[in-house]
């Protein structure tokens, strides 16, 4: 009696390229051939795809002989199953290339190699004759952990995320929804600029130091990529990307592109991080942010979860977004100094020198500096010198969303402006840090200013390409 | 085009590999053509370089076990999993045999030897043993043909 054939469905973790997966071809005169392929993918439940990368004679065989048989391996359990392939094409296009070739191109921009180097040539559409185990069958084996009721989980997540008020706690929200219903951890929130070419952490989950602030290039890395795509990323197994960059560095006898130490605030990470994915946010074709997670589990993240992590993005990039444009159509009275607003602490000239904290702004790139540490730049950092500037002028504490918006020096663009992410990543900067200077949200669309100790203000004019922007304004140090 | 040479020679390149603890998968094939792919342990180099004895896992009745007889073609694959570094040997199985001691002691250092590298790319010991299905081994001497450098890059494929 045949043992039946394995459904694909049931053996999708070993679909993820944790493990390598042995390759076997025979050309047309009969001799055979075995390599290692980095990425055997589900594409139905008659067909996977594999990665056709470096290996020439694999390619030449199965146009010989369509006969190709792969071992894959459960990296969770170290299962292995045999499938018997029937190679029937090459695709250079279509979902399928293109899901490959992002996550090819994102891993070697995290590597820090160049991506013609994992260049992905095509992928080979095999259709599966027959899925058995293989090797040795341990009945002690650790099951798979059973399957999540996801739709439990997703309609959960929804309501929480909905519960939030204000884009600041959403984002808190989302990101404990994460950890409680689909135990993840760690994972960071982006937000998209208005120009669309850099992202800006938000909130992180998970992780001893704030992301607030700290910025990823679009196009770079595997949130850069996933951002410039518009791709859910899912790097299985990093310590496999690793192990690659290297081999393929040392057949290369060249140096791979190393990056160098990003300026600003570092975004955290997992020291001993296995497996990310990086998600784009994306609403109405528009890139609102990216949500990064990471693991310190191989093969935590990987093809199986996409569809899921599909969804999470959709709906998150619905949410925020839906914030931001509340904010648009709100009717808020600019709120004037009050005489309750005193002055929580001297201004410029303070008389006590010594507990003074020394807040320094460059025109150059709207950089603010607190005691020479690095505060925050851009957009975040003209509005942070405003709100201290007026603060030193009269003593005002409290702001609104309106004024900052109707602010031709601040000069936000009248569509996406962006400024409820920018007034997070603002106020979570200032919280992780002991600069004695807070923002709080104390109503729809209003801010209050707290200033804990005496500020010193410097303003440092530019001569460069900035300088007309600052024309205007006057030196308040 | 390079010309196989007669005797290709495994060097020492090769044999630090399988000391090292490199993963090993044997390919063979029907009389159909069609490959079939499973794992070797414990490969030993001829001292005159041309040949190789190995365990490979091949039960009872599997289309491997079917597939080793005297003369049939082979190709065995050896790889570092923590450096990637790998070349493959292709040739005829000259001998099948039940694996004597020494074959079966070559055979659980090597296993040994795999699962301390394959802790570098995150596969934990409890689970390296079910890699190896020993009770499955039959002993292979194979006659080397050709060698092949299958490091991922631009080197792969090339002869050695």
């Amino acid at each position: 009696v045949t043992e039946p054939s394995i459904p694909l469905e049931s053996i999708l973790g070993c679909l993820q390229g944790v493990i390598p997966s042995p390759f076997a071809t025979c050309s047309a005169d009969g001799t055979p051939n075995v390599t290692y392929m980095s990425i055997v993918q589900y594409v139905d439940s008659e067909r996977v795809a594999l990665s056709r990368q470096f290996f020439r004679k694999s390619a030449m065989n199965l146009e010989e002989n369509p006969n190709a048989q792969v071992l894959v391996v459960d990296p969770d359990t170290t299962e292995q199953y045999r499938l018997e392939l029937h190679y029937l094409r090459t695709e250079t296009d279509g979902p399928v290339f293109e899901t490959m070739k992002g996550n090819l191109e994102a891993i070697a921009s995290q590597t820090g190699m160049g991506a013609d180097l994992f260049r992905l040539r095509g992928v080979d559409i095999h259709r599966v004759e027959c899925c058995r185990r293989a090797g040795r069958v341990d009945p002690g084996v650790p099951a798979r952990d059973p399957q999540r009721d996801v739709l439990r989980c997703l309609d959960e997540f929804q309501r929480r995320v909905a519960t939030g008020g204000d884009y600041g706690e959403a984002t808190r929200q989302a990101l404990q929804g994460l950890e409680d219903l689909f135990g993840i951890r760690h994972a960071i929130l982006l937000a998209a600029d208005e120009d669309g070419d850099t992202l800006f952490g938000v909130a992180a989950n998970g992780y001893p130091t704030s992301s607030a602030g700290a910025e990823v290039a679009v196009g770079v890395g595997v949130i850069g990529v996933a951002a410039a795509r518009r791709q859910v990323i899912t790097v299985p197994s990093l310590a496999r990307s690793r192990v690659m960059r290297a081999a393929v560095q040392e057949s290369e006898e060249r140096r791979g592109g190393e990056r160098g130490p990003s300026r600003g605030i570092p975004l955290p990470g997992l020291d001993d991080v296995q497996s990310v994915a990086a998600v784009p946010l994306v609403t109405h074709g528009a890139l609102v942010g990216v949500l990064f997670l990471e693991s310190d589990v191989p093969g935590r993240f990987g093809p199986h979860d996409e569809r899921l992590l599909r969804v999470i993005g959709g709906h998150l990039a619905a949410v925020l977004s839906a914030f931001e444009r509340d904010r648009h159509e709100s009717v808020e009275e600019p709120a004037a100094p009050t005489a309750s607003s005193r002055p929580a602490a001297a201004v410029a000239g303070a008389a006590d020198p010594e507990a003074a904290i020394e807040v320094t702004y460059y025109q150059a790139d709207d950089s603010v500096f607190a005691d020479g540490e690095y505060v925050i730049k851009g957009v975040p950092g003209r509005i942070l010198w405003k709100l201290l500037r007026e603060h030193a002028a009269d003593g005002r504490t409290a702001f609104t969303n309106r004024e900052l918006r109707l602010d031709e020096w601040l000069g936000l663009p009248a569509g996406n402006d962006n400024l409820e992410s920018r007034l997070v990543a603002l106020r979570r900067r200032l919280e992780g840090s002991d600069w004695g200077i807070a923002l709080q949200r104390v109503g729809r669309g209003r801010l209050a200013l707290e200033v804990r100790r005496p500020l010193r203000l410097v303003e440092v004019p530019t001569r460069g390409p900035m300088r007309a922007a600052h024309a205007d304004t006057a030196d308040p140090a | 085009v390079a010309q196989a040479p007669e005797h290709p020679g495994i060097g020492p390149d090769i044999a630090g590999l399988l000391a090292r603890g490199a993963a090993v998968v044997v390919a063979t094939r029907d009389e159909r053509l069609r490959p079939e792919v499973t794992r070797g342990w414990g490969v030993a180099v001829a001292e005159s370089g041309d040949g190789v004895r190995l365990c490979v896992e091949a039960a009872l009745g599997s289309p491997t076990r079917e597939n080793l007889v005297a003369g049939a073609p082979i190709a065995v694959s050896c790889s570092l999993p923590s450096t990637y570094r790998s070349a493959q040997m292709k040739g005829i199985v000259v001998a099948v045999e039940e694996p004597a001691a020494e074959d079966l002691e070559r055979a659980d250092a090597h296993h040994a030897a795999f699962a301390a590298d394959a802790l570098n790319v995150g596969i934990p010991s409890r689970l390296a043993p079910r890699f190896y299905d020993r009770p499955s081994l039959v002993a292979v001497s194979v006659t080397v043909a050709d060698l092949f450098d299958q490091t991922p890059g631009p080197t792969a494929g090339a002869r050695l």
